[in-house]
């Protein structure tokens, strides 16, 4: 990976275009809040009605929407690339597995999978999301 | 417009090259099977001749199959200028998504639910799906 990740060492051109399919300060900051989503809909404070068969998808949020779009084909062969799709959406099986587990009122089983896997797969993808969003400070 | 078709203006031998790789890569024949059978699996399911442990969202996911796997790996090498392998990778994960909500609604012991959506939605996608593969199939088939 690394140096000869495209990813994340594009030139300024191609993170101008990139700025314009997408913004990627937003995408970190969704799938971040993600995590206080989750954590609500255990506490039973959240207002929200959340469908883990929806959130299991990792092609209908604003990411996930330019991943597997555009970004598909400009870092088809990029092996970071390859690794931030299969972390994005194992981050979103994971995180609809948090809600089945609330909605089949096993709480423990839903908080210690938010504590547990969550928390490292949701790690990786923001690294990833971050270091993308900072292309020269790799 | 149909897969390989970006293709098709480069010379003979670069077309020949990707169907071998492609051929190499995947059976789409047996992709095609294990979709169309799906059909089958969900129906014992849900009559309840079912000795499986289906899990909503493993089938959801559209990156375990081995067709999945393919078209999220080798399968950007040499498809990812291609507009049919998107629209192929799209009617994929719907398939996936409507499959798995299959199995979700009769978790939530809504059968007629289960069915209704079988008979109708999951049908639409599957032959989608399956239509894709065979156009795949054909072309690959037609050297």
């Amino acid at each position: 990976m690394g140096i000869l990740s495209n990813l994340f060492g594009v030139s300024d051109s191609e993170n101008a275009d990139i700025n314009d399919e997408i913004n990627i300060a937003e995408a970190i900051t969704a799938h971040v809040t993600w995590k206080v989503r989750l954590q609500k809909y255990i506490d039973g404070k959240s207002d929200e009605k959340l469908d883990p068969m929806i959130i299991c998808r990792d092609d209908q949020c604003t990411l996930g929407q330019w991943m597997h779009g555009p970004a598909t084909q400009r870092f088809h062969a990029d092996e970071a690339f390859r690794t931030l799709r299969s972390d994005h959406a194992h981050f979103h099986y994971v995180a609809a597995n948090v809600v089945r587990y609330m909605d089949e009122r096993d709480q423990a089983g839903a908080q210690a999978l938010l504590k547990g896997e969550y928390s490292k797969v949701s790690h990786n993808v923001i690294m990833m999301l971050l270091k993308l969003h900072q292309p020269n400070s790799k | 417009m149909g897969f390989l078709s970006k293709l098709f203006g480069q010379p003979g031998n670069n077309r020949a090259k990707v169907r071998t790789a492609i051929s190499s890569d995947i059976n789409i024949t047996d992709a095609i099977s294990a979709h169309v059978n799906w059909k089958a699996r969900l129906e014992n399911y849900l009559n309840g001749n079912s000795a499986e442990e289906l899990d909503p969202m493993v089938i959801c996911r559209d990156d375990q199959c081995l067709l999945g796997k393919w078209i999220h790996g080798p399968a950007l090498t040499y498809l990812n200028d291609d507009d049919g392998f998107y629209r192929l990778r799209k009617n994929h994960a719907n398939f996936h998504f409507v499959a798995g909500n299959v199995v979700k609604k009769m978790q939530e012991n809504d059968k007629a639910a289960a069915y209704a959506l079988l008979n109708s939605e999951y049908e639409r996608v599957s032959s989608e799906i399956v239509n894709d593969l065979r156009d795949l199939e054909q072309q690959l088939a037609d050297a």
